[in-house]
């Protein structure tokens, strides 16, 4: 009586920390890291990216930021194919839209419960945006982001002080501020007052070249923590009196710096040290710690949950008729490898697209690897077996057919054939192996991996239930 | 409003052929201005294979081009010995090949002799076995194998070089600066009216002489003095590897029989080329699915394992071939000419000069400076041969640079290959940074596909006059190898705004057209496990945007840096 979850994303370990809560065996089978290892620190419900999307990020006069509520409600009118639609219904009518935002509302919290430990907490909501800082000064108007650049809501905040880091690479603090301040004339709101802080850390704390990730790993020590809280709390030193406004107005904005563990607890300290709010701001390739801590605190509660985890490759799956019986997967321990097969009364594949590996070109084709699945495109257009080359538009901006394709399902998540019926009984799909939506555009990416997730646990469990005598 | 300015020899094109003539003039003496349109190299020189290869390809049906280019390769080395590395190459034999072991052999012996004038190191023959001990990639196919030598350099760079010593004997070298037409007085050239394509300015240029150097464009530079040169352009493209394949560039052979083949240029592998004749829009130039699959069918047949590599961007150019009727594009001569506009169409003070080769830039230079300086009445002698480019004046000890200021030794060594002796002082650059701290740190590494450092970057900003994000890639080599900006043109694009006083929106704008255009260069080529690479970078540019719109002409005037103190509010 198992369930069977192929792919250790945030899709795959959702969905196997849900169907564990439900008291089901579960096994997690992953190859290593994926798309949510590279993600930036927002957990992106819907978060359209500005004059790209053609979604809207502001109200019909321009002179209001939408509420997360409100994008929500534009992606399911305006999305017919985006798996929102899929999930909760395509419709202009006030059922879809409240049944989605009760489901982030609920996906949310249980995410937070099983990241917490880790000391990483999922804030945010549906009802105003927070406006968070890249480590390119862009701003992002976010629905959900996680401990590190959550803290750091610009509005609100009367005066903000970059930190300014010598010799750190990819982080440079007087461009940041000046994007940062072009950013809020580009939206039409006030600013803060916004000031470049250098922090004196001690030369050779930054690794010569500058490298953030060593940086990173350096303030998961306590004495690299202790140095650079000395330096935060001695930054205006050198500095003659000024006025500054009260601590819970001021926030210090720090590159993503602070480590892969622990950040709850690191930012308090910060914070005392600084006398003002403290956040990271959200990174960018190549520099950003956040993924990684995703993925770490989602492996522990996996662990804490009593998921058996396989670290290993999905070869092939086995099926009779509609249905799929069993995964071979081949398993890495050290330098060998051995041969397993599992059997599984239903299987989810959350193998994500090209990134997770879960799409791949094979003889001159884009093809869905395990089994060939029918992939089609954000047009709603049929393109496994496609080159790749011709799936791309001439510029990243417009839209692309290789990054919008993935498999159709239907409400419960079950991968459809060309005939629009579910291909196997007990097979489903989540996260971005799911077709229909551009999470580079709709910068939906995350929120469709842990909806997609939860709503496959549950069919999957209803599934198993209604079959166990 | 018009700026003018008045000059003895004007040059329009900044690829080789035209930084050449510069550098040669200005060491005569001569005043010297230089526009080019786009980036110096940008046109077809960055384009070529990067080969003072003496051109085995000719020595059957032009023996002279084959001895110019080994002779003026022996020169290129002697001035710019830091700019050029040296190729060794592996050419396979195959049972089918319509020219055994022998006959190949009598074609390299042949070209044995011109190997001194180069430095050249003669042929050897391999057999079967060791060959494939040489590099296990190879076909197993294969009969025997020969090596020979050739030597490669930075087009873009050696540009550069001329172009800064052009410079530093006092001519005037501006890019982005388009001609737009000829003035002309009574039949006579006298100068050019230049457009920047950043600020907009029109510039009014005098001129004693103009020199046409436009490479594949320079019709249209005639056209616009109402005159007719005929070219046969032919276009060649370049597959990029993100890496080495092979240490070794190793022959292949096209379905057509074409000589192709894979060689290490740099950090990364490239592939080619083509030879086709090119009737398209110069300016908008793409490489075809046709072309991709010519070039790895051909490549495969050496390196069956050529498609598990993968292939990070595409170069395209056109090679600005003399006219010839009748011909296949292989057979065309690779000579070339430099014309007198007042002898061949009683148009005086117009000069064109076209066709050649690269490898031979410094002679066709020097012919065509003679000439000009003949009409001037200039009698100092050619120098160029003699006296080193900027950075060849003496070798570096590179370990030593890279312990005196806390660069890696791969860094420190890719700075060496492109400034020489001058590489120390392009380190210093931090130093005048606005936010130094007291002790400068050591330099960040932008790019580390290269590497390139912030302040090598800082240095062709205020020392080259560099002038756009997207420059720096030829100028540098900044966001061309596996990441193909995604990991570096953030960042670079920071270290120029703060060099450059740019605005947000200014940056904004270098940063997604860099990025678009190195979009553009990479899909032609898109095929397996370069897709999720491809995903990763476009992720990583749209996820990090925000709502300032890129403006180009938001800057902050690039002639007189100027900070924008709107964020320093206390
Ligand atoms: C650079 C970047 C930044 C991003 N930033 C954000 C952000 O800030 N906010 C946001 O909301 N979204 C962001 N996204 C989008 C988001 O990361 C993805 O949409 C999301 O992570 C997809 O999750 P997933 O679980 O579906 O896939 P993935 O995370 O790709 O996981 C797929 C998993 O499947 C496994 N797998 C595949 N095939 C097999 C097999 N045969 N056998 C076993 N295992 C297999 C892989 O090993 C991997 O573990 C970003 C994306 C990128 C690329
Ligand atoms: C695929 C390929 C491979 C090659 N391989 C080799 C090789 O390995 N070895 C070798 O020796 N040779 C090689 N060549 C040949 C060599 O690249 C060319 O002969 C040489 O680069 C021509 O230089 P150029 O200065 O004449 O032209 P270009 O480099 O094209 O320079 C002309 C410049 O003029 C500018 N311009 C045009 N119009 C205007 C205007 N109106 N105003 C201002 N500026 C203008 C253009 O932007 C351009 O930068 C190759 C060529 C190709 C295409």
């Amino acid at each position: 009586m198992r369930a069977v979850v192929v792919g250790g994303g945030l899709a795959g370990a959702a969905a196997a920390l849900e169907l564990a809560s439900r008291e089901l065996e579960v096994t997690l089978v992953s190859a290593g890291a994926g798309a949510t290892a590279l993600s930036f620190g927002s957990l992106d419900v819907a978060v359209p990216s500005p004059g790209v999307s053609g979604l809207p990020l502001r109200d019909a006069t321009a002179t209001r930021l939408l509420s997360p509520r409100e994008r929500l409600a534009a992606c399911l009118r305006t999305r017919p194919r985006h798996p929102y639609a899929t999930l909760f219904g395509h419709s202009g009518a006030g059922s879809a839209e409240s049944a989605a935002t009760d489901a982030v509302k609920s996906a949310a919290a249980s995410l937070d419960g099983w990241l917490a430990p880790s000391g990483l907490r999922v804030e945010g909501g549906l009802d105003s945006a927070r406006l968070l800082a890249n480590v390119r000064g862009a701003l992002r108007a976010s629905d959900f982001a996680f401990t590190g650049p959550a803290e750091g809501d610009l509005q609100g905040a009367a005066e903000v002080e970059v930190a300014a880091i010598a010799g750190l690479a990819q982080h440079d603090a007087r461009p940041l501020a000046r994007a940062l301040a072009a950013e809020f004339a580009a939206i039409g709101l006030a600013r803060p007052a916004l000031r470049v802080v250098p922090l004196p850390l001690p030369g050779g704390f930054v690794a010569d070249g500058g490298s953030p990730a060593r940086l990173a790993a350096r303030t998961d020590t306590e004495e690299g923590l202790g140095v650079l809280l000395e330096a935060v709390a001695g930054r205006h030193r050198d500095e003659a009196r000024f006025r500054r406004a009260d601590g819970e107005r001021r926030l210090l904005l720090l590159p993503p710096i602070l480590g892969f563990s622990g950040v709850k607890a690191k930012l308090a300290r910060l914070r005392e040290a600084a006398g003002c709010r403290v956040a990271e701001c959200l990174g960018a390739p190549p520099a950003s710690p956040a993924g990684l801590r995703l993925v770490r605190a989602l492996d522990a509660a996996l662990s804490r949950e009593g998921v058996v985890v396989k670290q290993g490759r999905v070869c092939a799956l086995e099926r009779t008729g509609r249905r799929v019986c069993a995964v071979r997967l081949s398993l890495r321990e050290g330098a060998s490898h051995t041969e397993e097969r599992l059997e599984a009364e239903a299987i989810l594949l959350a193998t994500g697209r090209f990134l997770g590996g879960g799409i791949h070109e094979r003889e001159g084709g884009v093809h869905e690897t395990l089994l060939d699945l029918p992939l089609y495109d954000g047009a709603g257009v049929r393109v496994d077996g496609l080159a790749a080359r011709r799936l791309v538009g001439p510029s990243p901006e417009g839209p692309q057919g290789l990054f919008s394709l993935g498999v159709r399902t239907d409400s419960c998540l079950r991968p459809l054939g060309s005939d629009g019926a579910p291909l196997f009984e007990n097979l489903f799909a989540a996260g971005d192996l799911v077709g229909g939506f551009d999470s580079a555009v709709e910068r939906t990416g995350l929120g469709v991996a842990l909806l997609t997730g939860l709503r496959a646990a549950a069919e999957m469990g209803r599934l198993v239930e209604e079959e166990s005598p | 409003m018009t700026r003018t300015l008045s000059t003895q020899v004007l040059v329009v094109g900044g690829g080789i052929n035209g930084t050449g003539i510069a550098r040669d003039l200005a060491l005569r003496g001569v005043r010297v201005a230089l526009v080019e349109k786009g980036e110096l190299g940008g046109g077809t020189s960055s384009a070529s294979s990067g080969m003072l290869h003496g051109g085995l390809r000719y020595l059957q049906k032009d023996p002279e081009v084959t001895l110019h280019s080994c002779v003026d390769s022996g020169n290129i080395q002697r001035i710019a010995p830091h700019l050029i590395f040296r190729i060794p190459f592996l050419m396979p034999i195959f049972r089918d090949d319509p020219i055994g072991p022998e006959l190949a052999e009598i074609g390299l012996e042949m070209y044995d002799r011109f190997q001194a004038f180069k430095r050249g190191k003669p042929h050897t023959r391999l057999s079967r076995e060791q060959a494939l001990r040489l590099e296990p990639a190879l076909s197993p196919q294969i009969e025997c194998a020969f090596t020979l030598d050739e030597w490669g350099v930075d087009a873009a760079r050696l540009c550069a070089a001329n172009a800064l010593d052009a410079v530093d004997r006092g001519a005037l070298v501006r890019t982005h600066s388009e001609v737009m037409s000829l003035l002309q007085v009574g039949g006579r050239v006298t100068g050019a009216r230049v457009r920047d394509g950043i600020t907009g300015e029109e510039w009014e240029i005098e001129a004693a002489l103009v020199m046409n150097a436009a490479g594949p464009w320079l019709p249209k530079v005639a056209r616009l003095a109402g005159l007719d040169v005929k070219l046969r352009p032919g276009k060649g493209i370049h597959l990029v590897f993100e890496r080495r394949v092979s240490d070794l560039a190793i022959y292949a052979r096209g379905i057509d029989g074409r000589d192709m083949f894979t060689f290490p240029h740099e950090q990364n592998s490239m592939a080619g080329t083509t030879d086709d004749d090119f009737y398209g829009d110069l300016d908008r130039m793409t490489t075809t699915e046709d072309e991709v699959a010519y070039v790895l069918q051909a490549i495969e047949r050496s390196i069956p394992g050529i498609r598990r590599h993968r292939v990070c961007h595409v170069i395209a150019g056109v090679r600005p071939t003399l006219f010839g009727f009748g011909k296949y594009e292989d057979e065309l001569s690779r000579d070339y000419q430099v014309i007198d506009h007042g002898e061949r169409d009683g148009v005086p003070g117009l000069f064109t000069i076209a066709g050649g080769k690269l490898a031979a830039y410094r002679l066709m230079a020097e012919d065509a400076s003679d000439r000009l300086c003949a009409k001037l009445g200039v009698r100092e002698p050619c120098r160029t041969a003699l006296l080193p480019l900027p950075g060849g004046e003496a070798p570096l000890d590179v370990a030593a640079l890279s312990r005196r200021f806390r660069v890696g030794w791969p860094a420190a060594l890719r700075l060496f290959f492109r400034h020489g002796a001058h590489a120390p002082r392009v380190l210093e650059q931090n130093a005048a940074l606005p936010c130094a701290e007291p002790a400068p740190p050591a330099p960040r590494i932008v790019c580390a596909c290269e590497p390139v450092t912030d302040a090598e970057l800082v240095h062709v900003a205020l020392r080259e006059g560099l002038r756009t994000l997207t420059d720096c890639s030829l100028r540098v080599r900044l966001g061309i190898g596996a990441c193909q900006g995604a990991s570096c043109a953030a960042a670079a694009a920071g270290v120029l705004a703060e060099a450059l006083g740019w605005s947000a929106e200014r940056a904004a704008y270098e940063l997604a057209t860099f990025l678009s255009g190195r979009w553009r260069a990479a899909t032609p080529a898109l095929a397996g496990p370069q897709i999720a690479a491809l995903e990763l970078h476009r992720a990583a540019d749209l996820g990090a945007r925000g709502f300032t719109r890129g403006d180009r002409a938001g800057a902050a005037g690039e002639d007189t840096p100027q900070r924008d103190a709107a964020w320093e509010t206390a």
